[in-house]
């Protein structure tokens, strides 16, 4: 059976861009506690749509300037 | 580790012991009587208080140790994580409900060694082994990913 897509993210990156916010400052602002932005750090966790957008909508980009997808159609 | 892992881990931990000493109770019971032992309201309630009193501890304790983790709400990964782990406790309830009920129907005519005091036991067995599988469910969500 072929793995399943991994969704890949920049969530790390883009805080440490946007002057090292913590992940526990983020998690408040998007409604999730610190150890889910952890695990969606280290690709543990896939989060949900409106959280994806909640998080791209914090550093004021894109969904996919966030976050991406090896998979296929 | 997530408030919710360390809670899972204080319940595994409550069942495992207060189900320890139901299971030896009744064991050497059993083995006093030369057959499974009856139900007994005392050793079951024993283990529901024993359990209560456990998991207030341990749950205590954790909170004392993460005090705004505690007060917080479960977010979305926590709510995924409870709904996948409570389809594990589903699958073994179950599997186990369902095999004992099977073997119930069988009978002792038929070869079966559970009769109605056998049920009741492995009834409570198979609970609290879905409960245990459910935490252990639960801590490998957090752990590995969901």
């Amino acid at each position: 059976m072929a793995n399943k897509p991994r969704i890949t993210n920049r969530v790390r990156e883009l805080r440490e861009r946007h002057g090292g916010v913590t992940q526990a400052a983020l998690g408040a602002a998007i409604g999730v506690t610190r150890q889910t932005i952890i695990a969606i750090e280290q690709d543990r966790y896939s989060p949900s749509l409106e959280s994806a957008f909640r998080i791209a909508r914090f550093f004021k980009v894109g969904v996919e300037d966030v976050f991406g997808w090896d998979g296929h159609t | 580790m997530p408030f919710r892992e360390k809670s899972a881990w204080v319940m595994i931990v409550a069942l495992a012991i207060a189900g320890a000493n139901y299971v030896i109770d009744v064991l050497r019971e059993s083995l006093a009587l030369g057959h499974i032992a009856p139900p007994s309201s005392g050793l079951v309630l024993a283990y529901i208080i024993g359990l209560a009193i456990l998991a207030v501890f341990g749950a205590t304790i954790i909170a004392l140790i993460s005090p705004q983790e505690a007060e917080a709400a479960a977010d979305e990964r926590d709510r995924l994580i409870a709904a996948r782990a409570g389809r594990v406790f589903g699958v073994v309830l179950a599997v186990g409900v369902v095999s004992l009920l099977g073997s119930y129907i069988l009978g002792p005519h038929r070869g079966s060694p559970v009769n109605g005091d056998a049920l009741f036991q492995g009834l409570l067995v198979v609970m609290m082994a879905a409960q245990i599988a459910e935490y252990a469910a639960q801590i490998w969500f957090y752990r590995r990913g969901t």
